[in-house]
């Protein structure tokens, strides 16, 4: 046993718990899988545990490790689609309890981005991370995440301004907001 | 609004509102992670060692093989904490294709399923798998604590189809917390959950009931019932959650293996929900369930309280002698009078329903069979 690193373990899982478990929940339907998908980021973190670094950049490296857990899932086929189905009704209510039909049909469409665009959109918005952070999760260069995420925004907002004619966004929408381009917070 | 906020208002959960690492769900994940020891009250699963490190490649292939060879003879299972797991991965995988294995081949048993809360209250159904299309007889007997018969149903059914109703978890009633939002108390709200599956079709119904000195009999164009563990629920449980093996046990005497059903919260209400099942360690089939709800207290919001409820299985044979316990024996000196209006149902339409736990059947479970 190394030396405190039970300790730090420790520490590290109180500390990133939830946001990994935010992490998952945002790309994972299926409920049963997001909790097997924690587990398994944390057992990786475990076994790694003298690679991740200190705070605040083990929340990427973990973000860098559930995306990679997330994407061996899905291609060992783990997933059970028809009974996912099932579970997703059960415990991924959060959709439903959206009322709001306009963050739906921007959470749809994000959906329907090309993977990279989509991944890439949700590590700055929903994770909020900056564009530097964001390249570190991805592994890419900062300027490759700018790009995408120009490219992302420009998909979203050509599509949030024709799949529903009858409820259009706000003009102001389709204008990157000043704070689109940033690189970094700190 | 801007299309960045948009974007970020569009995220599904919100950090806060999850159940965090000291919560029951974050203590069960913690239960997953292979480390050795047991930190500040978050316990981990202690896994066996590489065995590349104790051996040789050749050595670690022959204790593979003889690893998986005990795990598919024998039910091997260790308690938290214990000093080595052996092919736990295996005994789980084995443990869950037999049980799915035991499931199947029950169909046609009679099921006795007796729960807690009442002095007694039994329900036998056969055959077990209510299929669509198919026809299942179903008795349900309630007993005061003296032993004094209560009330009696019995149900003929020809089965139109079956559904998966849910519920919310009453875990939650109480808290409402929007994406991003403020808790909005008072409200109840919870975690969609199936408990069990509407079965509609035709059917005829006797009983009788105590508390109107009476018996009732009569049929029904159309009805719709809640059947507690079926095959398929089972099933759903089993894909519902992280299936844990916690170790060897009795139940009622009889050796047992008992698993845990980690059920994941909902990302938004934060409530945890888990499933204890204890197999006969022979047969495999289910002996005992007990479901718990948990919810997460949130600030501001009225007091959330858990909820546990209990049923024993017993799969019997379908002898006649077993099959005449579906047989409804209403006790004498009572006269029949006409069922509860409210047991009928008028409409089958039931396929895509998601919340039908709490309606259709109001004032009346019907069989008395009304699922968790």
């Amino acid at each position: 046993m190394r030396p405190g690193a039970t300790a730090r373990f420790d520490e590290l899982y109180r500390r990133r718990f939830q946001a990994v478990l935010a992490y998952v929940n945002r790309r994972e339907s299926s409920a049963a899988d997001a909790a097997e998908i924690v587990s398994d980021v944390f057992t990786v973190a475990w076994r790694r545990l003298e690679a991740v670094p200190e705070e605040p950049a083990d929340l990427l490296w973990l973000y860098g490790t559930a995306r990679r857990v997330l994407s061996e899932h899905r291609r060992r086929g783990w997933r059970r689609a028809r009974l996912d189905a099932r579970i997703s009704s059960e415990a991924a209510p959060t959709d439903e309890l959206d009322e709001d039909p306009l963050r739906d049909r921007v959470r749809s469409l994000i959906k329907k981005l090309r993977p990279a665009d989509r991944e890439v959109l949700r590590l700055v918005f929903w994770e909020d991370l900056t564009h530097e952070e964001a390249a570190q999760v991805l592994g890419c260069s900062v300027n490759a995440v700018a790009v995408r995420v120009h490219r992302a925004r420009g998909r979203l907002a050509e599509q949030l301004a024709t799949s529903s004619p009858e409820d259009p966004p706000d003009e102001n929408a389709l204008r990157p907001s000043p704070g689109s381009w940033r690189t970094s917070t700190s | 609004m801007n299309l960045d906020s948009l974007i970020r208002e569009s995220n599904p959960v919100a950090v806060d509102t999850l159940p965090d690492a000291d919560s029951p769900f974050g203590r069960a994940i913690a239960q997953q992670i292979p480390i050795a020891d047991k930190p500040s009250g978050i316990r981990y699963i202690r896994r066996p060692r590489r065995l590349l490190l104790v051996g040789g490649a050749a050595a670690a292939t022959v204790a593979a093989c003889i690893a998986l060879v005990v795990a598919l003879v024998v039910p091997t299972a260790t308690h938290r904490g214990a000093p080595e797991v052996q092919a736990r991965t295996h005994s789980v995988a084995v443990i869950r294709a037999r049980l799915v294995a035991a499931l199947d081949s029950a169909g046609n048993d009679v099921l006795e399923i007796t729960r807690s809360g009442a002095c007694n209250s039994t329900t036998w159904m056969t055959p077990f798998d209510v299929q669509a299309g198919g026809e299942f007889r179903e008795r349900t007997e309630t007993t005061s604590c003296s032993g004094t018969p209560t009330s009696g149903e019995a149900l003929d059914m020809t089965v139109e189809n079956v559904t998966p109703y849910q519920v919310l978890t009453p875990a939650d009633v109480g808290n409402v917390v929007t994406p991003g939002g403020p808790v909005i108390p008072g409200k109840s709200v919870g975690v969609p959950r199936n408990v069990g599956e509407w079965v509609c079709g035709n059917g005829s119904e006797t009983g009788f009931n105590t508390t109107f000195n009476s018996s009732w009999q009569g049929s029904a164009e159309t009805l719709r019932i809640g059947v507690p563990a079926t095959p398929e629920l089972l099933r759903n449980e089993l894909a519902a959650g992280s299936l844990e093996l916690i170790g060897n046990t009795t139940v009622n005497g009889e050796a047992a293996v008992e698993l845990s059903l980690l059920i994941p919260p909902a990302s938004v209400v934060g409530s945890s929900s888990s499933v204890t099942i204890w197999l006969d360690a022979s047969s495999y089939l289910p002996i005992r369930e007990v479901q718990q709800f948990q919810a997460k207290q949130l600030p501001g919001a009225p007091p959330t309280t858990s909820q546990s409820t209990e049923q024993d299985y017993t799969f019997l044979p379908p002898t006649a002698a077993n099959l005449a316990l579906v047989q409804l024996s209403v006790p004498s000196g009572l006269a029949a009078v006409t069922p509860p209006g409210t047991f009928i149902v008028p409409s089958c339409s039931l396929r895509g329903a998601t919340s039908a736990g709490n309606s259709g059947t109001s004032g009346n479970t019907g069989t008395g069979a009304s699922g968790a």
